[in-house]
This record gives C-alpha cells, structure tokens and sequence, in this order.
C-alpha cells in the first residue's frame, strides 16, 4: 500500500487542496512538495507554524518525503512563546507560510524514527511535544480510512488546527483515499463556514464538542445540508443531550454521526462509535479503530477483564507515539512503549462498546484544551500565590489562599491558558481545605462550590 | 463621549477587555479576546441586557461592534 504523504499516479487528476479560491491537483501538489523537497536537508529539523493553508501542506509533505522531522506548532503563538520554542529545540528551518528562515547547519542528534512532533498544548506554547513516526501517521491513517466511510469524491472540510492531531489525521486519512481537502479557516459562527459548506460541497465535517455546542446553538439540525453525508467528533467529551440531537438529526437526513475517542499520544484515533448506536448509547465511545484493543488496569496494574468493571483504559496498537520530548536533546533516542496508559477511566458494555467515566491524573479539558491541573497551581505558586485548582468540561475552578483577589486570579490564568475569562471561575478564601495529610482536599472544593 | 455607550460596555464585559478597547470598528477574530466563546458570551449578554432574541443570522452576521448596533436597531433597540 502506497503511503498518503508519497506521491502517486492514480490519483493525480484528482483534486487534491483547495483554499481560498485556489484548486492544487494531486499532480500540481506532488510537484510543488517534490520541488520543496529538494530544497530540505534530511535530517534537519524542520519548525514549521502550520497554518490551514497549501504551503503548510506542501511543506508538511515535502517534510515527510525527506525525511525531515518536523516541529508543527500553532502560528497563534506570540513571539515571546515562539522564542522559547525555537531556544528549546534549535531547528534548522524554520517555515512560516511562504516564509522561510535558514538558522543553522548542524546535523542534530535525532533519532531517525521522528517524522512528526505534535504540541500536547497547541495554545500554552508549552515545550512539550508527541514524536510520532512515519508508520504512526500512516497506521492510524489507514485504520481511519478502513472504518470511516471516506471516500475518493468526498469533500472534507478541514478547519481545525493543522498542528492538532485530530485536525492533522482529517488531512492525513483524505489524502490516502485521493480524497479532496478544503482548508479554511471558517468556523461556525462566521458566514464563510456555511457559505463553504453549500458552494464547497462539503461532504463531512469534523469537530470538537465545542464546534458542535456553537453549530447547535446556530441551527444547524434544521438545515438540509444536502451534500454532506457524515460528520464526526472527538476531542473530548460531547454532552448527551448534544450527542442525541445530532445523531436524531443524522438519522433523519440520512446522514451518519460518529462520535469518536483519541489522544495525541495514539497519533490520533483510537476508538469509535458506530453511528447506528449513537442514539442508543449516546455516552459511549465505541470500539477500538482497525488494528488497535483496549485492555483494562485497576489502581495495582492488575488487567481487569469482563463487562461493566472500572479500571483505566489502556491502548495497544500501532499508532502509539514513539514518545515525549520536551527538548532537542529528549530527540536523541526513544523508546516507544508497546501499550499506552490512556489516563482515562473507563468500562467495557456487554456489547463490547467502551464509556468513559473521568480521569486517573488531575487533567481536565476546557474549550478543548488539554489543562494539567497541578500545572497551573506550579505557575501560580511560581508567583507567590497558593491556590488549589480543579474542574470540568466546563468551567475551571481556581481558588486562591489568603490575601488573593478573586476576580484577579481567574483573569491572570484565563490569559495564561489563553482562554475566555467565563471559563474561569475564581474563588477566595482564608485557608483551603487540606486533608490529614496536608494535601489539598479536592472533593470537599468540589462539593462546597458544586464541581 | 463622557458616559459609557451601553453597548460598548457590554462588549468589554463580554469580550473581558478594557473599555477604552471598544470602538465601532473592533471586528471579530481581530483581537485573541473576541473568540466563538467569547462570542456566544456576547449573544448571551445583549439578548438579556437588549431584551431582545437574536436569531441565526443576526449572531453570524454580528461581526463587528458597528454591525452590533445596526443589527439590534433592526429589532427595534437603540444602542
């Protein structure tokens, strides 16, 4: 089987791109990324600020067939974030649309496998990142391709962040069926997203709960849309309530609706739920993709097994990374492990389809950020100020020791995570609640103000 | 303007920025403040402090603090 990022004939007439007016066929792209190709060194490490564009593309590409590992990173970052990113991992190129800036020569210790390097924050510019191989990004790819129903005439609207892996494998499975990808940056609440889905022809969409939550508050389940034929989630977990409203709508338009589960540590997917089931198991994330399998571990490492017992999911299969970096020098070896420990908590039905019930480590997802917790109350205590943080889907708690200002605490960590202040629910008190132990005591945070 | 325009206040509210950042031509997705969360918190915020409903298109087409003001004279508020 021929790899998405190789350049291949039976496809080339094909559309491939389009962006703001602009159609690039298969051939006209695997022309530009060879050409750009041949500009790379391989093995230098390549930045690259990935907008939803056709020069991100055709360097992302061009990157790939050179075997230059490449760094994607959100081009929203201000130039302070960006500095600290360029001084953590030297690249040698860095690329921003057109633009591109020589830094420096030297061949860097990498290990030979790292194709790809996905933030594990997009927006916090935090050093972190995901190394995944040429082999993830095909594997899961082709896992994709196999239980979604893409096919060489569709048409995907692919408006979520390129350097996110969500957004990247709706990139990756496309261009493995010859499928064509409509970049843009419409979202839901702007005129051009249902401008594009009507003149596009958008055949699916993809999105996170929050895209859905804004397309449901804007009508969406009473338009016809008679192009599109599918439309998919991840990133988190999508109300119930929201979960049926969109599969009733599917089922009435005789469209398909997959809710669907993955980490960037799995390259992307891991598991879905089949869209006959989304009205009847609106909670559920399905079963594992083509090629992977959960098994379950209590709090001991002990494998559970059977229907309806609780342990963490942990994931096997071929698209787990090759592991974290957090700097140049992490890329020197890695040692991918064989299973990933997903951090979530979770039981299988009867019928074999996975629910996940909430999280081993003190993580939490707002506005479909990943947001460690005990981070932000290192950044704070960082500044003087002890505060204890938690929360849910929804809304970030974070209440602050002593002589803090409520209002000024939630809008300092707001700006941090660079999120809407409404996310932020700040709180004060003289002293926080702390178990026998001296450890915060979270549960009691969480019933004293409801969450 | 000596007192404050009561839109411009909401928007400040709603968008948490400084008042003095609030001028008709403020656009959105112009400034990191002015998202879709921050937006859906904006409908929220004019359809209570305007008493007004605001339907799909008036919240698309909402695009700027000018169109604001064009769009709830439509439903009859002056702002």
């Amino acid at each position: 089987m021929s790899t998405f990022y190789q350049g291949v004939t039976y496809r080339s007439d094909r559309q491939a791109l389009w962006c703001d007016g602009i159609t690039l066929s298969y051939r006209e792209l695997d022309e530009q990324v060879d050409a750009f190709a041949g500009q790379l060194v391989t093995g230098h490490l390549v930045m690259l600020y990935a907008g939803r564009d056709i020069p991100t593309l055709v360097t992302y590409l061009a990157c790939l067939r050179r075997g230059c590992p490449v760094l994607l990173v959100s081009p929203t970052l201000d130039s302070e974030k960006r500095r600290s990113l360029t001084d953590c991992y030297t690249p040698n190129v860095i690329i921003e649309a057109d633009k591109l800036t020589q830094c420096h020569d030297r061949l860097l210790s990498i290990d030979p496998r790292i194709a790809v390097l996905l933030p594990t924050s997009g927006s916090t510019g935090s050093p972190k990142f995901v190394a995944l191989s040429a082999d993830n990004l095909q594997a899961n790819a082709a896992s994709i391709t196999a239980y979604l129903p893409i096919q060489s005439n569709d048409r995907t609207l692919a408006n979520l962040p390129v350097c996110y892996s969500y957004g990247l494998s709706v990139i990756n499975s496309h261009l493995l069926k010859g499928a064509t990808v409509i970049l843009s940056d419409a979202q839901p609440m702007q005129r051009d997203f249902w401008d594009i889905l009507e003149t596009q022809c958008i055949t699916s969409l993809a999105g996170v709960p929050h895209t859905y939550q804004l397309l449901l508050r804007l009508g969406f389940t009473r338009k016809s849309l008679p192009h599109l034929r599918y439309f998919t989630q991840a990133g988190g977990k999508l109300a119930v309530d929201a979960v049926k409203a969109l599969a009733d709508y599917a089922q009435l338009h005789h469209k398909a609706f997959y809710v669907m589960y993955g980490q960037t540590e799995a390259t992307a997917r891991m598991a879905y739920l089949s869209p006959e089931l989304a009205a009847h198991k609106p909670g559920a994330i399905g079963k594992t993709i083509p090629g992977g399998h959960f098994t379950l571990v209590d709090d001991e490492g002990r494998t559970l097994s059977g229907p309806d017992k609780q342990g963490e999911l942990v994931y096997h299969g071929p698209n787990i990374m090759l592991g974290y970096v957090s700097s140049v020098k992490d890329m020197h070896t890695l040692q991918p492990q064989k299973s990933l420990h997903t951090g979530d908590l979770g039981y299988v039905d009867k019928d074999g389809d996975w629910y996940i019930t909430g999280r081993v480590k003190r993580v939490t997802k707002v506005s479909g950020e990943r947001i460690n917790l005990d981070d932000i109350e290192h950044w704070l205590a960082g500044q003087g100020i002890t505060a204890a943080c938690w929360g849910n889907d929804q809304t970030l708690f974070v209440c602050g020791e002593g002589e803090t200002d409520a209002k000024e605490l939630s809008g300092s960590v707001a700006r941090y995570l660079s999120i809407h202040p409404s996310l932020v629910k700040g709180l004060q008190r003289d002293t926080l609640p702390r178990t026998d132990n001296g450890k915060l005591d979270y549960p009691r945070l969480a019933q004293e103000y409801g969450v | 303007m000596t007192t404050a325009d009561p839109l411009y206040q909401v928007f400040a509210d709603s968008l948490a920025i400084p008042l003095e950042q609030v001028n008709d031509e403020l656009t959105y997705n112009t400034i990191p403040q002015w998202d879709s969360t921050a937006h859906m918190v904006l409908v929220a915020e004019l359809e209570n402090h305007f008493k007004v409903m605001l339907d799909t298109d008036d919240i698309i087409d909402m695009s700027s603090v000018a169109k604001a003001r064009e769009i709830l004279a439509k439903h009859g508020v002056t702002a």
